[in-house]
């Protein structure tokens, strides 16, 4: 085998190696290729909380790259929000794991 | 023909180089021992002298690894140094409520502030508590309590090896 073959062999073993580093170590500089769901989980166990039962998932009326996930979770209730940025979703915000007063019909937060 | 091996040459070095970049910033940011922790050092010295602890114990919570890596405990506060290693890339930071301290009698000490750098794979701060004041404690006891996960570590405060 020529020496620059050789080389160019090397490069490219390399290049592919280093690719499937970065995909192996979730480093993606364009955003995740996260569904929204995956997300949702990832939300809630990052934050220790869940998974939780999902009542209801809403796509954001005015924007359908925003959904939020209605969900309650043993004692706790949580609203949680994932974006869609890029390829796949992220983290978004909303409110996770507010204590349910059973004392009460209805508990009310940011009162 | 010669075009393309051309071009098939600059995207192969690219990716080598961009690939290294990328893996460099990360290695750096997730092995990158003790940042700034010196300064932090010198900033308790402010308050007097400083106990140095030696923890390094770690526990698992919903595959993220939480290391409680060193104590201070100065005349006015109890400073713990804690790493969290993410199981999964991109999640939320550890909230800073989440690890309590308490001491041997079982009083809460409360947190003062806390303080972290935080990236897709984990954190890394201080927890500032009050301090012990006179009391006489044989250990401390730091709690990891969010919604329905618990976990504790006894933090003895009497081995010599430990202290510095």
């Amino acid at each position: 085998m020529k020496r620059k073959t050789l080389i160019t062999l090397c490069e490219w073993v390399a290049a592919v190696a280093l690719l499937f580093l970065l995909f192996k170590l979730e480093v993606y500089p364009l955003g995740t290729f996260r569904s929204a769901d995956a997300t949702h989980a990832l939300s809630e166990r990052s934050l220790h909380y869940g998974p939780s039962k999902v009542a209801k998932k809403v796509t954001v009326p005015f924007d359908s790259h925003q959904i939020v996930y209605l969900g309650t979770y043993k004692d706790w209730f949580s609203a949680d929000l994932v974006v869609k940025r890029g390829f796949g979703w992220e983290l978004g915000s909303g409110e996770s794991g507010i204590k349910i007063d059973r004392s009460k019909p209805l508990t009310i937060v940011g009162e | 023909m010669r075009q393309l091996t051309k071009l098939a040459t600059v995207v192969r070095r690219m990716i080598i180089v961009l690939a290294g970049i990328m893996l460099v910033m990360w290695a750096v940011d997730r092995y990158w021992p003790d940042k700034g922790i010196k300064e932090y050092i010198r900033l308790l010295e402010k308050d007097g002298p400083v106990t140095h602890y030696d923890v390094d114990r770690s526990f698992k919570i919903d595959g993220d690894t939480i290391i409680v890596k060193t104590m201070y405990i100065t005349p006015t506060q109890v400073v713990i140094h804690y790493k969290d290693i993410k199981g999964d890339v991109g999640g939320w930071s550890l909230s800073n409520n989440a690890l309590k301290l308490f001491d041997s009698k079982g009083k809460e000490l409360m947190q003062r502030s806390s303080s972290a750098h935080s990236s897709p794979w984990g954190d890394e701060g201080f927890l500032h508590y009050e301090g012990l004041g006179n009391t006489i404690n044989s250990s401390l006891t730091i709690r990891f309590e969010l919604f329905d996960r618990n976990f504790e570590l006894a933090l003895p405060l009497g081995k010599e090896d430990d202290r510095r």
